[in-house]
């Protein structure tokens, strides 16, 4: 993808990516690298993004990197050998693409529309409050929720 | 910023066990998770690590000018004090003559610094204006070069030109600096 284009994606995006790596990963530096990441592979891949499918794309990229990562750091702390972790990536994509599954098998409508507004979209804590009509403190409950939903179901060794 | 153990544990304990902490405490952590990140900052880094250009001519105007003055004022200070302890001749008393029989060419600020290594085929253009390189560029792909925006002409830059890249590429890479469109039609160079 050309440098220019990345840089247009860059600008527009990054914030909201960003917010998202941080919901998950907490660390900033851990989530810019994240994203770094992400347009890193860009610049240097063949993908090209139509424009419809950008924002999907990126969002998509950043909370399945984030989950990699914990999935990663769940290994390390179990010790399991590198190579395991090699042998798992394998079937960590597999395992991403359940997720949205699992959001639309096992949560509320209410939290199915919170994730997405979160980690689809990409919108603030106030933003869904404002959008959902509850206060910021219960989205931040909806969003504990869904996440260590998905932690038990994927990844029952995280923190 | 890295952050400590005790605060990624804290964060992970305050989604497992919301019910255990304030209001107050989720606000504030809610909206430190919010705050908005320099993205102008982000991409400078981003673009440093993956650009070879310089993000010099990114600066404003006025902040490339304080730059090269504070640059000349210490290299000034370092070649002063070379001198003095001797491990630099002193040009300037050397070449007296010279500089009294200089044209008004020389007396121009020429800051620029192209150095071209032989065995790798990379020309470097230190803080060369635009129309410098696009006239050296165009001599040597066989093209011409036009400005239909002479604004950019003396827009100086730091690039890296490796002669073994085709001249789409160094358009591609030109064209990464910001106020820089070029468009290469029927073998003219157009800066728009």
């Amino acid at each position: 993808m050309k440098r220019k284009e990345i840089e247009r994606l860059f600008r527009q995006h990054y914030a909201k990516m960003y917010r998202v790596a941080r919901t998950l990963l907490y660390d900033g530096q851990e989530s810019e690298d994240v994203v770094s990441d992400i347009f890193e592979n860009l610049l240097n891949g063949k993908t090209v993004l139509l424009p419809k499918d950008e924002e999907a794309y990126l969002m998509t990229s950043v909370r399945n990197m984030c989950f990699k990562r914990l999935r990663h750091e769940e290994v390390k702390r179990n010790s399991q050998s590198l190579i395991a972790m090699e042998q798992e990536d394998e079937d960590e994509d597999e395992r991403l693409a359940d997720i949205i599954e699992f959001v639309v098998a096992h949560l509320s409508a209410q939290e199915q529309r919170i994730f997405h507004l979160r980690f689809t979209d990409g919108n603030s804590y106030e933003e869904i409050a404002l959008s959902e009509g509850i206060s910021k403190v219960a989205v931040w409950k909806h969003i504990s929720h869904l996440i260590n939903e998905i932690k038990n179901h994927f990844y029952p060794h995280t923190l | 910023m890295k952050t400590t153990k005790q605060e990624r544990y804290l964060f992970h304990d305050m989604q497992k066990h919301p019910e255990n902490y304030s209001a107050e405490h989720t606000e504030a952590m809610m909206d430190m998770l919010d705050e908005t990140p320099n993205v102008e900052l982000a991409w400078h880094r981003f673009e440093s690590k993956h650009n070879h250009t310089s993000i010099f001519v990114r600066l404003p105007w006025m902040r490339q000018v304080a730059v090269l003055a504070v640059g000349l004022l210490l290299s000034g200070v370092v070649y002063a004090i070379s001198v003095a302890v001797g491990w630099l001749p002193n040009i300037f008393a050397e070449n007296k003559t010279q500089v009294q029989t200089a044209t008004t060419d020389t007396l121009t600020p020429q800051a620029s610094a192209s150095t071209q290594d032989e065995e790798t085929e990379v020309r470097t253009f230190d803080n060369v204006p635009l129309i410098d390189i696009l006239d050296e560029m165009a001599e040597s792909y066989g093209v011409k070069v036009a400005f239909d925006n002479d604004d950019v002409q003396n827009v100086r830059l730091y690039y890296q030109w490796d002669r073994s890249t085709s001249l789409d590429d160094n358009i591609a890479m030109l064209n990464a600096f910001k106020h820089i469109h070029i468009e290469l039609q029927d073998n003219l160079l157009t800066v728009k």
